[in-house]
């Protein structure tokens, strides 16, 4: 079950000057229940006008979008009550104290006190509370603003660059949390610029480019650069080694200090009985996979060269 | 609906504005009252007093046979324009039967300040940019906006009862230890107690109208500045301009309702049910300008 569908979403805004600027053109996007799904895109990619629109702040030019099986934003109250966000800075009451705020809103679907203290201590507020959100510094206002979107223990949790000004000890601790609520059996839709933090937690990506999708899919094959495997090999002896792998069938090429080998990783030990019955001992033996910021790099430069 | 109310009425309540607001007022009250009981006394008459007078009964203001209407005798004249207060003596205690008329003074000030929470209660909002917050928590922007409008009349209305009765009960002690109490009449209280009441009912009204503007304008100082602007400068045009349309102003139609009848405020006089029902439109024109705004238009 997808519990958000997204068919042909469009956004334009007009500008003062005339014309129109298309934020997001076309977008399809299915995202599965459960587990957490990584939305990528660089600035003015179009990720939070589809948060917005996901949410209802923001209306659709075009195209259609269903958030747990609800029309947006017809039907968007009756499934509100189980979706937690956070849209780019979480904002707010600065006068109140972080405990009031939570308090405010968590009134609006009868959540208590003790819920308020308990998501307060999951982000670490406990000891600031009860002081002004004023005082707050970035990092801890992005706290208050996942425990605010943890407070109706939602079934899914839409979270918008919820990494924001944490330094790296919060973004560890939001990594983690981020993790934890995807294993509980959550949604956990979330974008961001840190595509470390989503390789290491998303099971799924979406790339977005200039408005459009580009990629979609689980990380793994993401990384694999559309469907291409291989090896990477180290050894003392590269040349030596390059021969030995043509004498056994195995094409190599040497790179750097080590060999790549356009099979997937399943013919590891193909590869390294043919280097040991050569006298060739392996330093190394990995998947060449990218990382995700090399993926994304390339996706969307080609997005931009190819308007 | 319940459940959003309490939470808008938390909030309403726990602003600084309105504490400070109030607060402000209450120590204005008891520093009126004080300095209200210090010069509420008999003072004698002073030289001067004297000397101004007996001149006047000279003729030297008036000759007694040139002496202008409704006056019938120079005695008559002179006691009303040579009085002991002028000259810093006489009765200057504080009469109670001119509470009605103080509370009236004061209306300006309190649909003023009714105004200013209005907007501010939900331009605070906008330029926090909590209302993208609260809106991923209510998406019903009808409702959202029924229940702020809701939480503003009723808040603004209720706070300016306590502060109008506060200021009226100390009023009152100053009347009963220092001033005068007689001459009340028979519906005194009743009409004090209306007076308030009417009072409060317009800056009810004043707070929907700034909550209003502030809702399509998005921001406090706007909504002030257009409120301002409309009720100092646009009125002030129309009723010298058009005068026919006096009746449909907002400013004049408060000043019916404040003073509880049309006493020569407009040029064809108007009933308080009019005055009232015109306030009432023009507040719930502006929150129905608001919500064709806040429904149609983008957010953050």
């Amino acid at each position: 079950m997808s519990v958000i569908e997204i068919e042909g979403l469009t956004k334009e805004y007009s500008r003062i000057r005339g014309g129109r600027t298309v934020a997001v053109a076309g977008l399809d996007l299915s995202v599965p229940e459960g587990g957490v799904f990584g939305f990528l895109g660089p600035n003015g990619a179009g990720k939070t006008t589809t948060i917005r629109c996901l949410l209802g702040l923001v209306a659709a030019s075009s195209g259609r979008l269903r958030l747990l099986g609800a029309e947006v934003p017809r039907d968007l109250s009756a499934v509100i009550g189980r979706v937690g966000s956070i849209v780019e800075t979480p904002t707010l009451f600065p006068r109140f104290t972080g405990r009031r705020n939570l308090q405010i809103l968590g009134q609006i679907h009868g959540v208590g006190p003790a819920s308020v203290s308990e998501v307060l201590a999951t982000v670490g507020l406990a000891e600031r509370a009860d002081d002004r959100v004023r005082t707050y510094s970035l990092g801890m206002k992005q706290r208050l603003g996942i425990a605010a979107a943890l407070l109706k223990d939602p079934s899914m949790l839409i979270l918008d660059e919820p990494a924001n000004g944490l330094d790296p000890a919060g973004i560890v601790e939001v990594r983690e949390l981020v993790r934890r609520l995807g294993a509980e059996g959550r949604t956990v839709f979330i974008s961001s610029h840190i595509l470390s933090e989503i390789q290491h937690t998303a099971d799924r990506v979406a790339i977005l480019a200039r408005g459009r999708l580009v990629k979609e899919g689980p990380v793994r094959e993401v990384l694999a650069r559309g469907g291409a495997e291989g090896l990477v090999v180290k050894v003392d002896d590269l040349p030596a080694a390059a021969r030995a792998l043509a004498e056994a069938g195995i094409a190599a090429t040497i790179d750097g200090d080590a060999l790549l080998i356009p099979l997937p990783a399943t013919e590891g030990p193909r590869v390294t009985r043919a280097l040991a019955d050569r006298g060739l001992y392996l330093g190394e033996l990995r998947p060449d996979e990218v990382d995700l910021e090399t993926v994304f790099l390339e996706l969307t430069r080609d997005q931009e060269s190819n308007p | 609906m319940t459940a959003l109310l309490r939470a808008e009425l938390r909030r309403f309540v726990a602003r600084d504005v309105v504490r400070v607001f109030a607060v402000a007022v209450l120590v204005a009250i008891a520093l009126g009252g004080v300095l209200g009981a210090i010069n509420s006394k008999v003072r004698a008459e002073s030289e001067q007093y004297r000397g101004e007078l007996e001149r006047c009964l000279a003729g030297q203001y008036v000759p007694a046979d040139e002496l202008p209407r409704p006056f019938d005798t120079l005695e008559e004249f002179c006691a009303d324009a040579v009085r002991p207060e002028y000259y810093g003596g006489g009765d200057n205690r504080f009469q109670l039967r001119t509470l009605p008329d103080v509370l009236k003074a004061a209306a300006f000030l309190v649909v003023i300040g009714g105004l200013l929470l209005g907007a501010s209660f939900v331009g605070a909002e906008w330029h926090a940019g909590t209302m993208t917050t609260l809106l991923t928590w209510e998406p019903r922007r009808l409702r959202v906006l029924a229940a702020k409008a809701l939480v503003a009349a009723v808040g603004v209305f209720v706070l300016m009862v306590v502060l109008l009765g506060a200021f009226a009960l100390t009023l009152t002690l100053v009347a009963v230890t220092r001033g005068v109490t007689d001459g009340l009449g028979d519906h005194f209280w009743r009409s004090v107690v209306g007076t308030l009441l009417r009072i409060a009912a317009c800056a009810s009204a004043g707070s929907l109208v700034g909550l209003g503007i502030a809702m399509i304008t998005r921001s406090t100082a706007a909504a002030v500045g257009i409120g301002f602007a409309y009720l100092g400068i646009v009125e002030g045009l129309i009723r010298g301009l058009r005068p026919g349309w006096q009746h449909f102003l907002l400013a004049d139609n408060i000043a019916v309702v404040i003073t509880g009848a049309d006493r020569g405020i407009m040029r064809l006089p108007v009933t308080l049910t009019h005055a009232a029902v015109t306030v009432a439109a023009w507040a719930a024109a502006l929150l129905l300008a608001a919500a064709a705004s806040f429904r149609s238009r983008d957010v953050g």
